[in-house]
C-alpha cells in the first residue's frame, strides 16, 4: 500500500541486510560494560580516596546513618522521577508539589488544629491531584511536559508563598507529628524504613507489574504501545500522579524531620534527582532507568557531599561537581543505551 | 542545462539519459541497472510494484542519493547531482509523495521555501507574494497567498507543493505518487494542472511516478517499468493500455504457491470463543461505505493503493481511528472501539506495518513479545510471574523458530527474525482476531515464504485480516481478498478469481 519501501527501508537502517548492520555484539557488550563500571568504580575510588584523607571520620556508623537520613528525601523524589522517565516523560514540578504539600501540612496542623493523619492525608490528597492535572495537561491537552511542569511548577511555587506567607513555621506543631519521622526503630529513624519500604513498593511497580511493563513500553516507543493495545494516555497520568504522591510523602517526611517549614526551600532538590536518575541509569545492566539504580545515585552523590564537606571544601565546590557529574551521567547512560541497541 | 528558456533539444530525441544504474543499501540491491530515456515534451508513466526500486531510481535523478555506477547524461553532457539543492539549480526538481509542507506558515512561504527571495539581504515579503503568486496562478490555485496553509484541502496541498516546484523553474519534473490520496476529479485536476505547465513555462519532460495504472494509462505518452532493480520495458504511445500496464507490472507469474503445513500454535479454541467480526457502512477521512464480513479460521486480505482506504479501514478495525459513520459488528453487535487498547479486550490484536510503529528496539526480544500479553498474563492486581512470562514468550519464538536468547535486545535480531518475534507478539496475545499490515515488510524473498507459511498458520481458530501492498503476498496468503479503490470496495476475490492479475486490476 505504500510506493516507499525502498526509502523506509534506508531509513531503518537497512532490515533487509541486518547482518552487516549492527555492530558486533561482543564490541557493544564491552563498552557498555565499561559505560557501567565507570561509575561503579568512580564510586568505590572516591569512598577510597574519603576515606585515606579522613580515616578517623569517613568510614564510620555515623556518617553512614547521617546519610541515610539525608537520603530520604532525595530517595523519595527520585522514586518518582524515575516513573516519570522510564515513560520518556519530563517532571520540574515535582519539587515545587514537596514544597506546596509541605506548607500545607504544617499549616493545617498549627493554625487550623488538624490531627495529624487528617492533616497528612490531606496534603498527600492536594499532591496527587497536582499530579493528576500535570497529567491530563500532558496527555489530554497534548502539551509538552516539558513546559507544562515548567509553568506548573511556577503556580504551585506562587501558591505554596500564599499559603504560607513566605513564613518559617515551627509553633505549635504537635508531638505526634514529628515522630513520625524522628523515632527511632531498630537504631534508624523510622523515616529511614519508610523511605526503605517506599523504595521497595516503587521497585515492585515498576518492574514487577503490569503497569511498570506499560510505562516502559510507552517510553520505549509510544507508538508501538499504543498500537499493541496499551492505554498510553492512563500510563503517563499513572507517572505524574506517583511522581507526586512521593513528592508528598517527601514533604511530610520532611517537615516532620525538621518539626517545622521553611518557605521555598525545596527546589534545590531538582537537578540532584535528575544527575542521581541518571547516574543510575548509567550504572544499570540494562542501561534503562530502574529504582535500584536510582537509589544508588541519590547514594553515589551524598557520598559525594558528605565526603566534601567532611574535607572543608567550600559549597561552590559541591554545586559545580554536581552540575558536571549530572553532564557526564546524562552523557554515559545515552551511551550505554545506543551500544545497548546496536 | 544552462538556462531554463534555452532552445528545446532537437525534438524526439532524449535529452536526459540514465544508463546502467545500481544502487545497494548494505546487502540489499536496490537498482541493478536501470536504464529511463526521457524526451522533451515527454509525460513519462514510471510504474513498478512496491520495492522494485522506483523511489531510488527517483532519489537518483532528483539528487537525493547518488548512485554507486552507471551515469546520467542531460543533452550528452555527464550530469552528478550531489544533493535536491542541486538538482534544482540543474533543473531538475522532485515533488515528493509525502507531503512536505509546512502546516504553520502562509501559502506563499510554503511555495517559496528553501529558495526565499531577498532583496539587498533582507527577506522581501512583497516580492515573496509576487513570485507565490505567479507560481500559484500557474498551476491553478486561486487562493490569497496570505492564507495559512493548514486551512486548505488535501487537493490545495498538492497544488501548493506543485506551485513551489513551479518556483523552482524546472525543466525536468518528477512526481512521486503525487495523486494519492486524492479522489479521482482532484486527481484529474493534478494531471491537468501539470499538462498545462508543460504548455506554459519552461517545464518540457515530467516523469509521472503512480500506482494507478489508470491515471498512467490516460496521462502517459511514454511509460517504463521497474522490476526487481531493472527496467523491463519502455511502451509508447498507442501501446499503452491498462490491460498492457497490469502485465508489464507483473511481470511472469510465478509458480503456483506452496501449501503450508505449519501447525505449531493453531488455536485450539472452543467454537463459542470464537468472534465473529464485520465492518458495516464505514464512512471516515477516505472511506465511502465499505460493508465486510470477514470470516473465522481463514485469511482475509484487503488491498488498496495509498491513500485508497485501506490503511483506514485497518485502523477503524483496531480502534486507532474512528469512524464518522458505520461501525465494527463483532457477533453481531455494533462495538464503539475506543482506543487499540479496548480492542485487543475484545479480541483484537493488532500489528502495524513499518517497525518503527510496532517495535521496541532497545528492549528485550522478551518485552517485545509479550507486550500485547501482558493484560492475560499479570493477574488481576497486576503483579508478574516472572517465569509465566518466560515460559509464555518462549513457545510461541521456538514455533517461529526465533532461536536468539529472549534477553538480548530486540535491534540484535536480523530483519526477517524482529517480523517473526513480531508474529509471536500475536501468538502470545492469543486473541480470536488478528490484524496484520504489511507482514513481510522489510525482509528478504526466503524469511518471505516462512512468514507466510506463519501467518498462514495463525489462522486455524483465529479470524486473520492481512493488508499489504503487494498483490503477490495477498495471493500466496489469503482466502479471500477485499479490494478497496477511493474508499469503496470494488471486488472480493476468492478461490479461482483471485489472481495478482485481478487484485491489481481491481485497486487500480
Amino acid at each position: 500500500m505504500s510506493t516507499n519501501t525502498t526509502t523506509s527501508q534506508n531509513r531503518q537502517g537497512d532490515p533487509g541486510a541486518p547482518e552487516k548492520a549492527p555492530a558486533p555484539p561482543r564490541v557493544a557488550h564491552l563498552a557498555q560494560g565499561l559505560t557501567r563500571w565507570s561509575v561503579l568504580i568512580g564510586y568505590v575510588l572516591m569512598v577510597a580516596i574519603f576515606a585515606i584523607l579522613r580515616p578517623d571520620t569517613f568510614l564510620t556508623i555515623s556518617t553512614a546513618t547521617n546519610l541515610l537520613d539525608q537520603a530520604t528525601i532525595p530517595t523519595l523524589l527520585v522514586c518518582g522521577l524515575t516513573f516519570i522517565l522510564a515513560s520518556g516523560e519530563f517532571d520540574l514540578s515535582f519539587t515545587a508539589v514537596l514544597g506546596l504539600s509541605a506548607g500545607a501540612v504544617i499549616i493545617l496542623m498549627s493554625k487550623h488544629d488538624w490531627p495529624v493523619a487528617l492533616a497528612c492525608m490531606a496534603a498527600l490528597v492536594l499532591a496527587g491531584g497536582l499530579g493528576l492535572i500535570v497529567g491530563l495537561l500532558v496527555t489530554v491537552g497534548r502539551a509538552s511536559s516539558f513546559i507544562v511542569t515548567l509553568a506548573v511548577s511556577s503556580v504551585v511555587v506562587g501558591l505554596e508563598l500564599a499559603l504560607t506567607d513566605n513564613k518559617t513555621i515551627f509553633e505549635n506543631v504537635p508531638i505526634s507529628f514529628t515522630n513520625v519521622a524522628q523515632q527511632e526503630v531498630l537504631g534508624l529513624h523510622q523515616s529511614v524504613w519508610i523511605m526503605v519500604i517506599l523504595v521497595v513498593i516503587s521497585g515492585i511497580i515498576l518492574h514487577a507489574t503490569r503497569l511498570g511493563r506499560h510505562i516502559s513500553a510507552v517510553g520505549g516507543n509510544a507508538t508501538a504501545a499504543f498500537l499493541a493495545g496499551i492505554s498510553v494516555r492512563r500510563v503517563r497520568i499513572s507517572c505524574f500522579v506517583i511522581v507526586a504522591l512521593l513528592a508528598g510523602l517527601a514533604a511530610i517526611l520532611r517537615t516532620s524531620t525538621a518539626g517545622s517549614y521553611f518557605p521555598n526551600s525545596s527546589a534545590g532538590f531538582l537537578l540532584n534527582s535528575y544527575a542521581a536518575v541518571f547516574l543510575g541509569a548509567a550504572a544499570a545492566r540494562s542501561g534503562r532507568f530502574t529504582i535500584l539504580g536510582s537509589v544508588f545515585g541519590v547514594v553515589w552523590l551524598l557520598t559525594l557531599q558528605t565526603g566534601l564537606t567532611q574535607l572543608n571544601q567550600p559549597a561552590w565546590a559541591s554545586t559545580l561537581l554536581q552540575g558536571l557529574i549530572l553532564s557526564i551521567a546524562v552523557l554515559l547512560a545515552a551511551r550505554g543505551r545506543r551500544e545497548g541497541e546496536a | 542545462m544552462t538556462a531554463s528558456t534555452g532552445p528545446i533539444a532537437t525534438a524526439g530525441a532524449p535529452w536526459l539519459v540514465a544508463r546502467g544504474i545500481t544502487k545497494h543499501y548494505g546487502g540489499v540491491k536496490a537498482l541493478r541497472g536501470a536504464d529511463l530515456e526521457l524526451r522533451p515534451g515527454q509525460f513519462h508513466g514510471l510504474i513498478g510494484p512496491n520495492g522494485a526500486g522506483k523511489s531510488t531510481l527517483v532519489n537518483i535523478l532528483s539528487g537525493a542519493t547518488t548512485p554507486d555506477t552507471g551515469e546520467i547524461t542531460a543533452e550528452g553532457s555527464e550530469l552528478r547531482l550531489h544533493d535536491p539543492a542541486d538538482g534544482i539549480r540543474h533543473h531538475v526538481v522532485l515533488m515528493p509523495q509525502k507531503l512536505a509542507i509546512i502546516p504553520g506558515a502562509t501559502i506563499a512561504d510554503n511555495i517559496t521555501l528553501g529558495r526565499e527571495p531577498s532583496s539587498r539581504g533582507l527577506w522581501s515579503p512583497s516580492e515573496n507574494r509576487r513570485r507565490a503568486a505567479a507560481a500559484m496562478e500557474i498551476v491553478g490555485l486561486g487562493l490569497d497567498p496570505r492564507g495559512q496553509v493548514s486551512e486548505l484541502s488535501a487537493v490545495e496541498k498538492r497544488l501548493v507543493m506543485l506551485a513551489r516546484a513551479i518556483d523552482q523553474r524546472p525543466r525536468l519534473l518528477i512526481l512521486d505518487e503525487p495523486t494519492s490520496g486524492l479522489p479521482p476529479n482532484e486527481a484529474a485536476l493534478v494531471i491537468s494542472a501539470v499538462k498545462g505547465l508543460m504548455r506554459n513555462s519552461a517545464l518540457s519532460t515530467v516523469l509521472f511516478v503512480s500506482h494507478d495504472l489508470s491515471d498512467v494509462a490516460e496521462a502517459s505518452d511514454a511509460v517504463t517499468c521497474v522490476r526487481e532493480g531493472v527496467t523491463v520495458e519502455s511502451l509508447v504511445g498507442d501501446a499503452i493500455t491498462k490491460e498492457r500496464l497490469v502485465e508489464l507490472m507483473l511481470g511472469a507469474q510465478t509458480a503456483g504457491r506452496e501449501t503450508v503445513s505449519v501447525e505449531d500454535f493453531a488455536r485450539e479454541a472452543p467454537a463459542e470463543t470464537q468472534h465473529s467480526i464485520a465492518v458495516e457502512g464505514l464512512h471516515g477521512a477516505l472511506l465511502k461505505g465499505v460493508s465486510a464480513q470477514f470470516s473465522a479460521n481463514s485469511v482475509t486480505g484487503v488491498a488498496g493503493l495509498l491513500g485508497s482506504g485501506g490503511d483506514e479501514l485497518l485502523s477503524v478495525l483496531v480502534g486507532s481511528k474512528a469512524p464518522s459513520a458505520g461501525g465494527v459488528l463483532i457477533d453481531g453487535h455494533v462495538q464503539k472501539l475506543k482506543s487499540p487498547a479496548h480492542a485487543l479486550k475484545l479480541g483484537i490484536c493488532y500489528l502495524g506495518g513499518e517497525r518503527t510503529s510496532t517495535t521496541f528496539p532497545g528492549h528485550p526480544i522478551r518485552e517485545n513479545v509479550s507486550v500485547s500479553a501482558l493484560g492475560k498474563w499479570f493477574g488481576r492486581l497486576g503483579f508478574m510471574s516472572n517465569a509465566r512470562e518466560r515460559e509464555g514468550v518462549t513457545t510461541p519464538l521456538a514455533a517461529l523458530s526465533v532461536e536468539a536468547d529472549p534477553e538480548r535486545h530486540f535491534a540484535t535480531l536480523s530483519g526477517g527474525n524482529q517480523q517473526r518475534a513480531l508474529i509471536a507478539r500475536l501468538i502470545a496475545a492469543d486473541t480470536s482476531v488478528v490484524v496484520i499490515k504489511e507482514p513481510t515488510v522489510g525482509v528478504d524473498v526466503r524469511a518471505r515464504q516462512q512468514l507466510w507459511d506463519a501467518v498462514r498458520a495463525l489462522s486455524t481458530g483465529r479470524t486473520v485480516i492481512v493488508a499489504s501492498g503487494e498483490p503477490e503476498e495477498l495471493v500466496a496468503l489469503c482466502d479471500r481478498v477485499l479490494c478497496i479503490r477511493r474508499g469503496r470496495l470494488v471486488a472480493e476475490l476468492e478461490g479461482s478469481q483471485l489472481s495478482e492479475h485481478a487484485i491489481t486490476a481491481a485497486i487500480s
